[in-house]
Order: C-alpha cells, then sequence, then structure tokens
C-alpha cells in the first residue's frame, strides 16, 4: 500500500501531498531520504531507500528543482511506481511549471487554507487510476502461460512504458526506470507481479480513499493471487556507511594469527631516536598554537597546463574558442559537437551565453569522463570518482543553464558543492569540549579514544600527537598499550610516554612533585586487547584522568581474527570515539579499509547498534602534494569527518583539516 | 569605401561595447559594495524555512529538510505602507553539511542576519547550534546586525528568550576557550572565521558585542511576533 505521496521543492517546501496510511508518515522518513540521497549524494543500492519499515522511491526535475517521492511498506514490492512517479512529473510539470517558478520566486502564490500549494489532488486520481488500470491488465495475464519472453512483453505494453510524453521535462527517476520484473523474479515463482493477495484490492482503496468509488468496481481478483509471495525475507539492517554495496567480507586472509606478517616491526624502530619527534620544537615555546603549514597547489604549472589542455574556451574569451570542425551553426553543429566533446559546440556556446541552454546526458557526458579522470589522477578511488560524477549529472541533467557559463564551469561548480558537502563534517567535531564535558560526568569515566588502522600508516606516532595537544590544554592522559602484538609498540609508547612529560616540566607546566601528565597502561604482549583497555579506563577513572588513548594493534582489513578482537574491544569498551587513522597516500585501498572496518565493527559485535568508525585521522598529509584524493574516498566511503590530520614526524605536526584548500587543491590542474 | 565602412562598423561597434562594459561595471560595482540580503540561518530544523514562508506569503507551510537555499526579493508580507519596500531574504539550509558553504557564498552580500533557534529543543541542540552561532559571529565577512529568533514559541515547552540567551552565553563562554585550543587549519588563509569574540578577560555575554545582538520570540507556525522582525528587517 501507498503510505504517502508528496512533491516538494529542493529548498524544502511541499507543495502537494497525499497521506494515504492509516498512520501518519513522519517527516524523519523524508529528511532521512533528503539527507542520505541528496546530500550526502549516496546511490542507494537496491534502487530505492529503506528508513523504519518504509521504501522511498523518487524522481526529481532538476529543470524546477522538484522532487516527487512515494513511500510505500517496504515489505511490499509494487512496480508501478516508476510509472506513476514519471506520469506525476510529467503532468505537474507541464500544467504547474509556471506556478512552481513563480512561487520559487518568492511571488505570491496563495494557497487556500487546508489546502496544498499547488492543486494536484484531481490530476493525480486520473493518473492513478490509469497506473492502476493498467497494473491490473498485467496481472490478467495467467501466470502458467506467462513465459519469459511474455513477461518482458508485458512490462513493455503495460506496466513499464513510464516514458514522458513531455519532451520538456527531464526526469530522473531513483532507479533505472522501466526494467520493473527482474527475469529471475519472475522465474523464480517471487514473481514481483503477484504481491500479496490482496495488495491490488488494498491500493486501490488505500492510494485513493474518497475518490475512487467508481473505480473500486474494477478491481477483480487476480489470477496471481494464489502465489501469495511472502515478504522477502528480513535483511539485517543496512549499515548506513556503506554507499557502495553490500560489501560481503570475504576472508581470504583468516589463518592462525600471525604475528610475523606485521610490518617489520624491529626493537630498533620500535624505539625511535626521539628527537625526530621533538625537532623544531624549542623547549621554552611550547604552549602557544600549532603553525600553520604552506599549502600552495601548485598554481605556475597549472596555468601551463590549462593552456595546453583547455578543450573548451570561456565564455568570456571567445578568442581561445576552438573552431567547430562546421561551419554550420545550424542542426549540423550538434552532433558534430557531440564528438568533438560536446561543450566546444558553437551553438551551446550561444545558448550558454544567452542562458537557455537545457543540459542533457549528452552534453555532460565528455566532461564528467574528463572529469572523472581528473578526480583519479588526484587519487580519489576509482569508484568513487564514478559516484560523484554520477551525482553530478543527476543534479544537472534538465538544468538550464546559467548565463555566461561553459559546461566544464557548470561541472566544476556542482562537483565542487559536492565535495565540498562531503568534507565537511555531518556534525559538531570538538573534542576538547567532548572531553570538559566528560569532566562534569557522574561516573568519573575518563572520556575514552580508541585508534585502529592498517599496519604502518602511523597509528602511535599520531596518538602521541593527539596526547600533545591535549597535554597543551591541560588534559591529563592514560595511554593503554593495547597493541601487545608488534614487538616494540610497547616501548615506542614509554619512549614518547617519558618524552611529553619532560617537555611538560622543562616547561614549568608540571611541579617536580606533580603526577606525570600522561600516564602509561601496560600489560606487556601477547595478552587480550580488549581486557587490557578495560583495565586501562578503570585505572584511569581510579587515577582521575581525563582522557583514556587505546592505541591498537595495526591490521590488515581481510584478517578477521584480528578485526574481530577489534570488534570485541570497542564492544566491550564502549569508547567515546573511535578514529580510523589512515595515511593520505592511499588510494583505491581506501575505500575497501574503511568499508570493512566498518563491516567488521558491525559483523563481529553481534549488537543491533553497534559502534562504528566516528572520525578519520588523516596521516602523512605532508607527503601527497596536491593529491588529496584519500580526505575524498575516505569521508565518502564512511561518512565521518576528518578530524585530525597528521603533517609530519613532530609532536606539532597536528592539523585540523580545512575543507576550503582540500576542495581547491582537488580542482586545481 | 568598403574598407571605411567596416571601420566605421568596427568603432562604432567597439564604442558600443565599451559603453556597455562601463554600464556594467557601474551596476556590478555597486551591487558589490551594497550589502543587500537578509540572511535566515541555524541548524537544521529550526524553522527558517517556515519563517521564509511567513515573511513573504504570511502563511503557514510544511516544509522538509532544505537541500538549496530559498530566495526571493519581496515586500515582507503584512507592510500596510502604500509603496511597501522590496527586501531580499534568503534563507540557508540548516544541515550540517551544507549550511557553511551556502553561507560564505552569501556573507558578504549580508545586511543582516537571523539566527533562527528552536526553542523548544534547546538543551539537545545547544552545543551545537552555539558552535554556529560562534561561526557567525565570528565571521570575517558577517560584521552585520544579527536577531537570535527564539522560534516555536506555540510550543509549551519553548523556553523564554532570557533562558535561551543565558544558555547560549554558558556555552559560548566554553566554546571560546576550546576554539583557541584547537589545532590550526592546513591552510589559514582559507578560515572564514577569526575575529574574537567578546573580551576575553570576562565570562562571555552578549553585551560585550555592543548592540550588535539582540533577541526576540516568535513562532513561525501561528505567525506570532512576526511584526517584530518585519520591523528589524526595515530598520537595518
Ligand atoms: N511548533 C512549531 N513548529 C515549527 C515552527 N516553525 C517550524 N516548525 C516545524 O519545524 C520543522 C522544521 O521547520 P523548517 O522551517 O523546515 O526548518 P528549517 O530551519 O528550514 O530546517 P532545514 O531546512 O533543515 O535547515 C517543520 O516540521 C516545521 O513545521 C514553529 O514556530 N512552531
Ligand atoms: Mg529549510
Amino acid at each position: 500500500m501507498l503510505e504517502l505521496v508528496t512533491i516538494f521543492t529542493r529548498g524544502g517546501v511541499v507543495l502537494w501531498s497525499r497521506q494515504s496510511g492509516a498512520v501518519a508518515v513522519s517527516p524523519t522518513v523524508i529528511n532521512a531520504l533528503i539527507s542520505s540521497a541528496f546530500i550526502e549524494k549516496r546511490a542507494v543500492s537496491d534502487k530505492q531507500f529503506v528508513h523504519d519499515h518504509f521504501a522511498l522511491k523518487w524522481a526529481i526535475v532538476n529543470e524546477l528543482d522538484l522532487v516527487f517521492v512515494v513511500v510505500h511498506q517496504k515489505a511490499l514490492q509494487l512496480n508501478y511506481v516508476d510509472e506513476l512517479l514519471s506520469s506525476m512529473a510529467t503532468s505537474f510539470v507541464n500544467t504547474n511549471g509556471d506556478d512552481v517558478r513563480a512561487f520559487a520566486a518568492g511571488l505570491p502564490l496563495f494557497k487556500p487554507s487546508g489546502k496544498h500549494v499547488v492543486d494536484f489532488d484531481a490530476r493525480f486520481d486520473t493518473i492513478w487510476e490509469g497506473v492502476m488500470q493498467r497494473y491490473e491488465e498485467s496481472l490478467r495475464i495467467p501466470k502458467a502461460m506467462k513465459s519469459f519472453e511474455e513477461s518482458k512483453k508485458a512490462q513493455k505494453s503495460g506496466i513499464a512504458s513510464p516514458e514522458p510524453k513531455s519532451p520538456s521535462a527531464s526526469i530522473v527517476t531513483s532507479p533505472t526506470t522501466s526494467q520493473p520484473v527482474s527475469p529471475t523474479a519472475a522465474s523464480s515463482g517471487n514473481s514481483a507481479f503477484a504481491p500479496d493477495s490482496d495488495t491490488a484490492d488494498r491500493l486501490k482503496k488505500l492510494g485513493i480513499q474518497s475518490r475512487s468509488a467508481g473505480s473500486a468496481s474494477k478491481s477483480k481478483p487476480s489470477p496471481s493471487a494464489s502465489t501469495e509471495s511472502k515478504a522477502p525475507p528480513k535483511k539485517k539492517k543496512a549499515t548506513a556507511w556503506d554507499p557502495i554495496s553490500g560489501g560481503m567480507m570475504t576472508n581470504a586472509h583468516s589463518g592462525p594469527l600471525d604475528f610475523s606478517s606485521d610490518k617489520p616491526g624491529t626493537a630498533a624502530a620500535a624505539a625511535p631516536d626521539m628527537s625526530t619527534y621533538t625537532a623544531g620544537l624549542e623547549r621554552d615555546s611550547l604552549k602557544g598554537d600549532l603553525p600553520d603549514i604552506e599549502y600552495t597547489p601548485r598554481e605556475q604549472d597549472d596555468d601551463a597546463n590549462e593552456e595546453e589542455t583547455a578543450d573548451e574556451a570561456p565564455v568570456t574569451s571567445p578568442g581561445k574558442a576552438p573552431i567547430l570542425a562546421t561551419p554550420s551553426l545550424n542542426g549540423a553543429a550538434a552532433p558534430v559537437a557531440k564528438k568533438a566533446g560536446f561543450g566546444s559546440g558553437l551553438l551551446s556556446f550561444f545558448q550558454g551565453l544567452s542562458g537557455n541552454k537545457v543540459l542533457t546526458a549528452e552534453d555532460l557526458a565528455a566532461t564528467l569522463e574528463k572529469t572523472k579522470e581528473h578526480l583519479i589522477n588526484k587519487n580519489v578511488a576509482a569508484d568513487i570518482s564514478e559516484k560523484l560524477c554520477d551525482s553530478v549529472r543527476t543534479n544537472l541533467v534538465g538544468k538550464t543553464m546559467p548565463s555566461f557559463t561553459t559546461i566544464t564551469s557548470t561541472v566544476t561548480k556542482s562537483l565542487e558543492e559536492a565535495v565540498t558537502s562531503i568534507l565537511s563534517p555531518n556534525r559538531r567535531v570538538d573534542i576538547l569540549r567532548d572531553v570538559l564535558a566528560k569532566r562534569q560526568d557522574p561516573s568519573g569515566r575518563p572520556f575514552t579514544i580508541v585508534f585502529c588502522g592498517v599496519n604502518g600508516v602511523g597509528k602511535s606516532t599520531n596518538l602521541a600527537k593527539i596526547c600533545y595537544w591535549l597535554v597543551q590544554n591541560d588534559i591529563s592522559i592514560l595511554i593503554a598499550a593495547c597493541d601487545t602484538f608488534r614487538a616494540g609498540a610497547v616501548e615506542q609508547l614509554r619512549v614518547h610516554t617519558r618524552c611529553l612529560n619532560d617537555l611538560q616540566r622543562s616547561n614549568g607546566k608540571l611541579g617536580p612533585n606533580d603526577p606525570d601528565s600522561v600516564m602509561l597502561y601496560e600489560k606487556g604482549y601477547g595478552k587480550d586487547a580488549a581486557a587490557i583497555a578495560f583495565d586501562a579506563v578503570n585505572y584511569g577513572r581510579d587515577q582521575r584522568r581525563d582522557v583514556v588513548l587505546v592505541d591498537t594493534a595495526g591490521r590488515m582489513q581481510d584478517n578477521e581474527p584480528l578485526m574481530r578482537s577489534l570488534a570485541k574491544l570497542v564492544k566491550t569498551n564502549e569508547p567515546d570515539l573511535v578514529l580510523f587513522v589512515g595515511e593520505a597516500l592511499v588510494g583505491n585501498e581506501a575505500v575497501d579499509q574503511l568499508k570493512r572496518f566498518n563491516q567488521s565493527l558491525a559483523d563481529f559485535s553481534e549488537s543491533t547498534n553497534p559502534h562504528l568508525i566516528d572520525g578519520i585521522v588523516l596521516t602523512k598529509f605532508d607527503t601527497i602534494d596536491d593529491k588529496v584524493g584519500a580526505a575524498i574516498s575516505m569521508t565518502y566511503t564512511s561518512g565521518q569527518p576528518i578530524v585530525f590530520v597528521g603533517t609530519g614526524q613532530t609532536y606539532r605536526d597536528l592539523k585540523k583539516l580545512n575543507v576550503k584548500s582540500v576542495v581547491q587543491a582537488l580542482l586545481s590542474n | 569605401m568598403d574598407v571605411s565602412l567596416e571601420l566605421i562598423v568596427a568603432l562604432a561597434l567597439t564604442v558600443l561595447a565599451i559603453a556597455a562594459a562601463a554600464v556594467y561595471l557601474r551596476v556590478f560595482r555597486r551591487g558589490s559594495l551594497r550589502r543587500s540580503a537578509v540572511l535566515l540561518v541555524g541548524i537544521a530544523n529550526s524553522g527558517k524555512t517556515v519563517l521564509f514562508q511567513q515573511l513573504s506569503r504570511g502563511q503557514f507551510i510544511s516544509t522538509f529538510t532544505s537541500v538549496v537555499p530559498n530566495s526571493g526579493t519581496f515586500a515582507l508580507h503584512g507592510d500596510k505602507s502604500a509603496t511597501p519596500a522590496l527586501y531580499k531574504v534568503v534563507d540557508i539550509p540548516g544541515h550540517d553539511r551544507i549550511r557553511h558553504r551556502v553561507l560564505d557564498e552569501l556573507a558578504t552580500d549580508a545586511k543582516g542576519v537571523v539566527f533562527v533557534v528552536d526553542s523548544a529543543n534547546l538543551m539537545s541542540e545547544l552545543r551545537t547550534m552555539s558552535q554556529f552561532l560562534y561561526d557567525v559571529l565570528s565571521h570575517r565577512s558577517l560584521a552585520v546586525p544579527v536577531r537570535i529568533l527564539c522560534n516555536k514559541q506555540d510550543l509549551l515547552t519553548a523556553m523564554d528568550s532570557d533562558n535561551v540567551k543565558s544558555q547560549l552565553e554558558t556555552e559560548l563562554n566554553i566554546i571560546r576557550k576550546t576554539r583557541i585550543a584547537a589545532p590550526t587549519s592546513l591552510d589559514e588563509t582559507n578560515d572564514t572565521t577569526t575575529r574574537e569574540l567578546g573580551n576575553p578577560d570576562e565570562p562571555f555575554n552578549f553585551e560585550q558585542l555592543g548592540s550588535q545582538v539582540t533577541f526576540m520570540e516568535a513562532s513561525g507556525k501561528d505567525g506570532s511576533h512576526l511584526d517584530a522582525l518585519r520591523d528589524w528587517i526595515a530598520q537595518l
């Protein structure tokens, strides 16, 4: 049954809606869709968005910045929703387009009180009846006779003909339209045409409660009613952080615990010369703020590149416009332009000038292809580059190009917005504030941060930097040495601890008899990390420490035993933050690492509400020049913010991300 | 003959182009010098879009999360003057991932900011909204009057403006310290918030900002007290 059909602007204003379920659908359901699909730019894997027990399908019309949404119970498989959406969109755009434009411009369009902004009731009823009629016709085809070929035909003629009749409306529906029934579904007897027996009837009644009296008699018992298809088996609650796919774990490497497979962790490397860390730290100037690092996307090179590769002239300097292969200005220009990279076409050039060019997918194809390559060159993971370009396309198809813009500049603007949203935190990030709040906590439990990640990314080093930063701000620390694997890991932390305390003393912040700013809790090697962390937190509480920093062993994401142990550590200790430490050098691997860490935390915690990764520490940022792609890959994959950026070997090389700079570096040539 | 004609045409075109450029530049310059927009800002779900509709149409309209700004230039609804003045109003989406970008884009055009607060949900959102208020008040390009609108006063659980004010002051006082202590950012030239807030030697209060910040109560739902908002906008 349909619960809710609604039409709203991207500005968030509801223009029309019809509630048909018994219980009102909370706005939070629609808001969740908006947040996930339109703001976080997450493609939804099974082509619909599921929230609570609802499934949502949608269509967007960029031309008018409109969104059409249908909400139904997720247990139902309704094959006519796509058709309904595109018929609604077509009708709405054709009839109410001008109203919507006027409304968007802030012109008065008063809704009669108690009614909707746009009167769409009657037309919706007509559309609904048409859709239902075709749906019923499709049900009349006897099931037994319906070979695969025939059922395909049925789709073509009947249900699956969402072809919008209006050429003016570019409608982008959520799923790939016009393929409502998959061959497998049809042949496996779980035909999508066979919803539970009386669904058709109920739909009639519930879809339109008042106005369908006349059509109610038309409903006939469907021949397929006997094949009562049950609701699909309850799927595991979809984890919101995995935008890309189901991401099943393959345990390629699940041998016995293998100490030696870790990165060479010799004692020498483990107890480094502390001068590496303290380099550049004058002992008398430690309290101040961390210095700014120079961040210069190489601009000179960029200009040079631009001139060589520019294939599309900015409209403001027409002199640069590449001459079109054909001198003709009329229709012939279009196909040629398409081949040459569309944007270079004189036609679109002039359309761009006058600001009446409506963008099509073909217009965008070549630029997006180039954009994708550009992103990959910037070290963005390949499938994320692809998804970003998809989201730009979805955003722009049907839009009228603003005056004095080129396709390239329009695409760049849209990409810039998308990337800025992805990098911008989805919540408040102020660890110091949260630590201060935790001080008031009557339990006396310290604020606990777990650091995890693969081998060799700089977990301990950056833990020490964060420790230094906290200590500078008068926060007392306990470091829990829970890397019980790698030889030298504990010693490395001991050196850091001593060094940080020495700095505090020489700094005058600690008197000779004051307790250390940083304490270390360690139980040697080979023991259960989760238990050590647990004891450490208790010890930290007894010692009235503000913060416990938990160092864990580096682990490859496909090492199941180790991933299990991490999940156990997180589950038993309920830390305030789980930070994933990853290096900025990583390319395609970034996605797999984060997905699997999250998947493991979810699967092995045996909890319905597992604690996943809350934030990212991006290390070795000083080594990547302007290839900032990993920042995008990691934030997109996890949906979580980059909390700290590591930019070198000294304690001071800890920064916070500046979204604008990263976006600039990403877009620079 | 032909040549001179072409020359004349070319000359005429050049003159025309220069004249057009001059007009364009004038308009452009003037536009960029005079701040024109009233911005409705605040965290998600505070009621900005509903207020925008009230200001333009005088009606309550249901809403979902905004993805793009709503903007328009219109006479404020309820303005009784014979020739009502037109105002440019922009409702900035409050979603965490969007609000900073859009605010940065529009800040240089702002002549006043209405910071909308959900007074019925104050305590659970206090830290988030205070962080954003801090960003607004310390924004490089936003040294303009700020009206903190304590919205949703139609609800029984709504806090009055005095209470909202003192809660915000307490939280801003803490944030002021943690902000200074935060790691520096990768590229400070790109930081939008630089000015320090108030007098660092005393606990923070809004009076330290002179008369920049003022408070009011209202409800976007039943439209009450919105005349006070109209008056404030009109005197900007
Ligand atoms: N009771 C009550 N509810 C309100 C009031 N103003 C807004 N709301 C409701 O609060 C919710 C959010 O209102 P919006 O105007 O969409 O909020 P917003 O600030 O635009 O939110 P974003 O677009 O996410 O930034 C809606 O459900 C409104 O109906 C009010 O004054 N009183
Ligand atoms: Mg809004």
